[in-house]
């Protein structure tokens, strides 16, 4: 009994290992920067997606720390798939500094790193694929005036930032990007103290409530990730704030996306996760194949609206898991 | 009978001490109260206080369950993981169709098991509790990602939802749970002779084993106990912001320890009460609601909090010094 | 230069509603061996706190080597050469011997580096100058607890210490490592190095102390040479009592049978362990420390393992394999010590008298009784004359008599039928242990029988009905009270003699 379940186990390797033998299809390792978020949950089904519909041409494996602030256990990993000798790497790394090394053997070592969301510092990297955050923030800044204008608001009174966590480089920029957008275009309105949150929805919500009580004037909210927006999305129910205050955030998930359909959010700012890995395994290949790549693709941001979130389009960027393969 | 004298006088002064464990941390709370009152718009307003005791609440029934535990000489860091783990399944029960007394039951129940698991690996494996429970707060949150796909789980029942909501005589109903389980935990340390054993365990288990005590048993219930609030708390969460989260509950260990530590608990066992755990979890969010009202920079709202921790348990030590 | 090392002169120290210390003298000369002695709670330790700077006088002067100091803290009485040795050994038990000389300034070699070779040498040559065989490279939990205490000594000594402090410096040794104490403190003395010497065994300030100074309450009473003084004239200042006048006691033995044990046997540390106890029974345990008479009660407690034998509990073979079923039988144990096995420190007298009584005392099992709970302290503390500010007290910080008074009515609040004494009067003061003895009898008469645990020979034989005297782990005989001799008992002991083996030498 034994030995046939050992036979045909076997057997089936051998039939598993004979399109290996035979294409030889490129190793592609894919590092994110946390297993535990949506958003980067999409970046992965964009990169398999990939190898799916390329059978044979590429394997994609995938790995990542299991939270954004694991930037060490990022760096471990990156190392450990270095020496595991794979044909390319695309990452998203989470500092921009940490893995400068290990990236620079990598590519001394012939394999070409693709790097995607966070741009890191070296010019190793064949070529890096992101959403220019500055942009997403400033995309943010407009639609937020776009609401106040529509409920015919005057631009002036507090709005409110809550961020998910404190010196992360992609967080910073749409930040500013919002900040610099405002400034420039509505300059009354008066942008108070940023809280964080540790990237925990409970303390956005509390923060969010907090804001509320001590700002009555409140006109807006801007939320620069999706738990961050949760939070604030969450506040603004419970006070039955829907509609009469003008608020938008970053990133997609469940409660998000039911907020903006429920018109407690007016906007979403969106990257495009899915297009990151899917672009991104496509980058590695071509520069396998020793085509000169551009330093820097944009991704690009969209913003998604109530009015707009049923296309099609739209609709694979607000969840990717539709698009999984 | 000639110590008679010294009786009366020192058990006066025991009393005036006793007044001064807790009532520092009212003082404490009392100054930030008014501090905050004067200073802001918004503090002592009926709304602001609602959102206070709501804020402080998941936190708060976390830090009951780490009481006992510290008291009896332990530590628990699984908890953070377990009020993720409740909260990601009572919602996927939930999802599958299991009516939501029973998905909370049992969500309930599961979370007072893994506390369990705590116990054994802490009694039978002889394994020192912040290493079993560091063990199980990465197996656990694993576990997490792997039931839910690292994925909110959306579109729960709308009463469960609503339970968050509601309001019993003006009280917002999670700080009404909160406060039956402060109850039921204080009578629990202070009443039942499982309370005597728990402290007897902190203060030195050999002495709890010659005097009979079933140490097994109070092992298990106590990191059961933890489990169980933990548990108790992902579930309010889950029905607080009407998903369940993946992410839910990280770091929920280090404030509750800090709660437990700033209201009088030793983490060398057998010191801490429930109330003062209760005042540790308050100043904590008093912090965290004062800081957002006045709009402090939040590094030195980080800063400050820290530095309150270290100084309560300073302040509680030279007190302790003194009191010889 | 007077002669004296330290005088401290109408010292005064209160405590919050205590006044421990009123105008208290005590001078000491130069190479002199000070022994100070009273009951506990007599404020010795206080007045040695003050000294060591622990605690603060609240009157008094104290003029160390001829000027007047005022000791702020424990480093300035270090600094000045005044060095104690505690029961406790306040040593880095994790590091090596040589490193604990030189705690906190270790030489160095370079400015980075430690000059290992001087640690250690400098270190061997100071034990080596006291006769003493111990590897410097050893570390100190290695080493056996009269080592330490040597280490201890040793490095007071390199410290160029002119007072030295022992406070109940043999209360955890044995009689040859006691022995080989008393020759440093001689030394020491020869040296010109001033030595209070704290004991609660009268014999030895007999034999080596120069002078001794009593308190009482608080007071002081009086100091005198040694020589113009007797055991009797001492105890009697300090108590009121005379020593022979505390063992005489009526004794209650039946003929029933309690508890028989039949051929109890753990490998390696006791074999063929072979008695019966009585109703109303003082069953004496004499064996040197290490002869296994403890893990012999712990086994019969349940708290460790035999490998074979029976226990019969009366007439029926109990089956105990845990504390807790012993404890449901009726068994009560005031383990040997009192501070790691029988108390619970940081909580209140009324929870430790109480500890076994919970369960009892609660509704349902469930809601303790909160008048039962006091009830049952508040008449232990009264029984038993237990010394505390009131039952809400941490048992910390009682002394060391009346702890074991509370580990006592812990066990007594659960009406035991069979009460097993491990060193009960090792570390307390002389009243406490006639007021142990005063209860053995009351609980004797009331049909309790006591399994009595010790090694010290005149109170074994002072107390009991009959004495099974073990050695190495083997049982050497049981004795009548009305046979046993200080030396027939020894002889036993010392495995010189083995008398009729493993049958009762007496019918009842």
């Amino acid at each position: 009994m034994k030995k046939r379940v050992a036979i045909i186990v076997l057997l089936l390797l051998v039939i598993a290992l004979i399109p290996t033998f035979a294409q030889t299809p490129k190793k592609v390792a894919v590092i994110i920067k946390a297993t535990d978020s949506d958003f980067w949950q999409y970046v992965l089904v964009g990169a398999t997606n990939y190898a799916k519909e390329n059978p044979g041409k590429v394997v994609v494996t995938t790995y990542g720390p299991p939270s954004e602030a694991d930037i060490d256990k990022q760096v471990a990993i990156l190392e450990d798939v270095v020496n595991s000798k794979p044909d390319a790497i695309v990452i998203a790394s989470t500092s921009s500094d940490a893995t400068v090394p290990a990236i620079e053997r990598a590519v001394k070592l012939g394999i070409p790193v693709i790097t995607i969301d966070n741009k890191v510092n070296t010019n190793a990297v064949s070529s890096h694929l992101a959403t220019n955050n500055m942009k997403g923030g400033a995309l943010a800044a407009d639609m937020l005036i776009e609401r106040l204008k529509a409920m015919g608001k005057p631009l002036s009174g507090k709005v409110a930032l809550i961020s998910a966590m404190a010196g992360v480089q992609v967080l910073t920029d749409r930040d500013t990007g919002f900040l610099n957008r405002l400034k420039e275009v509505a300059p009354n309105l008066k942008v108070l103290p940023t809280r964080y949150i540790d990237n925990d929805i409970m303390k956005a919500l509390a923060a969010a409530e907090d804001l509320f009580t001590a700002n009555p004037d409140l006109v807006g909210f801007f939320a620069d990730n999706n738990h961050s927006g949760d939070g604030v999305a969450r506040a603004i129910k419970e006070r039955n704030l829907g509609g009469k205050i003008a608020a938008a955030a970053f990133d997609s998930d469940p409660e998000e996306v039911q907020a903006l359909s429920d018109n407690i959010l007016y906007a979403l700012i969106l990257q495009d996760p899915y297009g990151m890995g899917y672009k991104g395994v496509d980058s590695a290949l071509q520069a396998l194949a020793g085509k000169t790549l551009p330093a820097y693709v944009d991704t690009g941001a969209t913003a998604v609206t109530k009015a707009n979130m049923n296309e099609p389009k739209i609709k694979g960027l607000l969840d990717p898991m539709t698009l999984k393969k | 009978m000639k110590s008679q004298q010294p009786v009366n006088s020192e058990s006066k002064e025991k009393k005036r001490f006793k007044l001064k464990t807790e009532g520092t941390l009212a003082l404490l709370l009392l100054v930030l109260a008014v501090f905050l009152t004067i200073f802001t718009k918004g503090f002592l307003t009926g709304n602001n206080l609602s959102n206070l005791v709501r804020q402080t609440a998941i936190n708060g029934v976390v830090a009951l369950g780490m009481t006992l535990v510290i008291i009896a000489g332990g530590i628990d860091l699984s908890v953070g993981s377990v009020v993720g783990f409740a909260g990601i399944l009572v919602a996927l029960l939930m999802k599958s169709g299991v009516p939501i007394g029973l998905a909370v039951l049992a969500s309930v129940l599961i979370s007072f098991l893994v506390g369990t698991i705590n116990g054994v690996m802490v009694f039978d494996g002889r394994i020192p509790p912040f290493i079993a429970t560091l063990g199980s707060m990465a197996i656990i949150r694993g576990a997490i990602m792997l039931i839910s796909n690292a994925r909110m789980i959306a579109g729960l029942p709308k009463p469960f939802l609503d339970f968050a909501q509601t309001t019993y005589l003006g009280f917002p109903s999670l700080f009404v749970v909160w406060l039956i389980l402060i109850l039921f935990t204080i009578f629990l340390t202070k009443k039942t002779p499982f309370g005597r054993n728990v402290y007897t365990i902190g203060s030195n288990i050999e002495v709890a084993r010659l005097s009979g005590i079933n140490i097994r048993f109070t092992t298990y219930m106590i990191y059961g106990l933890s489990g169980l609030m933990a548990g108790i708390a992902g579930i309010l969460m889950t029905s607080r912001l009407a998903n369940g989260i993946p992410t839910g509950g990280q770091g929920y260990e280090m404030d509750a320890i800090a709660s437990c530590v700033i209201g009088g608990a030793s983490l060398s066992g057998a010191e801490g009460t429930i109330l003062g755990t209760v005042m540790g979890a308050f100043i904590i969010a008093t912090l965290r609601n004062g800081g957002n009202l006045l709009g402090i920079d939040p590094f030195i709202l980080q800063i400050v909090n820290g530095v309150i921790i270290v100084a309560a348990v300073y302040i509680d030590q030279y007190r302790k010094a003194h009191q010889k | 230069m007077s002669d004296y090392i330290v005088e401290m002169k109408n010292i005064s120290k209160s405590f919050p509603g205590v006044r421990a210390l009123s105008n208290v003298d005590l001078s000491v000369k130069k190479g002199e061996v000070h022994a100070l002695v009273g009951e506990n709670g007599a404020g010795k330790s206080t007045l040695i706190k003050i000294l060591t700077g622990a605690y603060q006088k609240d009157a008094g002067t104290i003029i160390f080597d001829g000027k007047e100091v005022e000791v702020k803290n424990p480093h300035f009485s270090k600094s000045i050469g005044i060095h104690a040795v505690y029961q406790d050994i306040t040593l880095a038990m994790h590091l090596s011997v040589g490193e604990n000389f030189f705690l906190g300034e270790l030489p160095m070699s370079s400015p980075f580096t430690v000059d290992w070779k001087n640690v250690y040498s400098t270190a061997g040559d100071v034990l080596a100058s006291l006769d003493l065989n111990i590897d410097p490279h050893m570390l100190i939990k290695n080493l056996p607890v009269a080592k330490q205490e040597m280490v201890a000594i040793a490095k007071a000594i390199y410290e160029k210490s002119k007072l030295m402090i022992f406070d109940e410096p043999t209360a955890l040794l044995t009689n040859e490592e006691s022995e080989e104490l008393f020759k440093i403190i001689a030394r020491l003395k020869s040296e010109g190095i001033g030595i209070i010497y704290i004991s609660h065994r009268l014999e030895e300030v007999f034999r080596f102390c120069d002078t001794v100074t009593i308190l009482k309450d608080g007071r002081y009473i009086a100091t005198m040479p040694t020589k113009d003084t007797n055991e009797d004239e001492l105890i009697s200042l300090m108590v009121g009592r005379k020593i022979e006048e505390m063992y005489y006691f009526e004794h209650h033995k039946e003929s029933e049978v309690v508890l028989s044990v039949r051929d109890l046997t753990k490998k390696k540390v006791f074999q063929g362990i072979h008695f019966d106890l009585h109703k109303g029974e003082i069953l004496g345990m004499f064996g040197l420390v290490g002869s296994g008479r403890t893990d012999i009660m712990l086994s019969i407690f349940g708290a460790t393992k035999y490998d074979e034998g029976s226990i019969a509990f009366f007439g029926k073979p109990a089956k105990v394999h845990k504390p807790r079923q012993a404890i449901e039988l009726g068994f009560g144990l005031v383990p040997e010590n009192r501070r790691t096995q029988g108390l619970a420190l940081p909580l209140s007298v009324k929870t430790n008298i109480n500890l076994l009584q919970y369960k009892k005392i609660s509704r349902f099992g469930i809601a303790i009784s909160r008048s039962q709970e006091l009830n049952i302290a508040k008449s232990f503390i009264q029984e038993l004359s237990i010394k505390t500010p009131s039952e809400d007290a941490i048992v910390r910080n009682l002394s060391g008599g009346n702890q074991q008074k509370v580990v006592i009515s812990k066990c007594l609040a659960n009406r035991p039928k069979i009460m097993i004494f491990d060193e009960p009067t090792v570390g307390i003061d002389v009243g406490s242990k006639e007021e142990i003895y005063k209860l053995l009898e009351k609980l004797t008469r009331e049909g309790t029988s006591v399994i009595f645990i010790s090694s010290y020979l005149p109170e074994v034989i002072g107390v009991s009905d009959r004495i099974v005297v073990i050695s190495e782990g083997r049982q050497m005989g049981i004795v009548d009270r009305r046979g046993a001799t200080e030396e027939r008992i020894m002889r036993l002991a010392s495995g010189i003699e083995e008398n009729s083996g493993k049958i009762e030498s007496e019918a009842v």
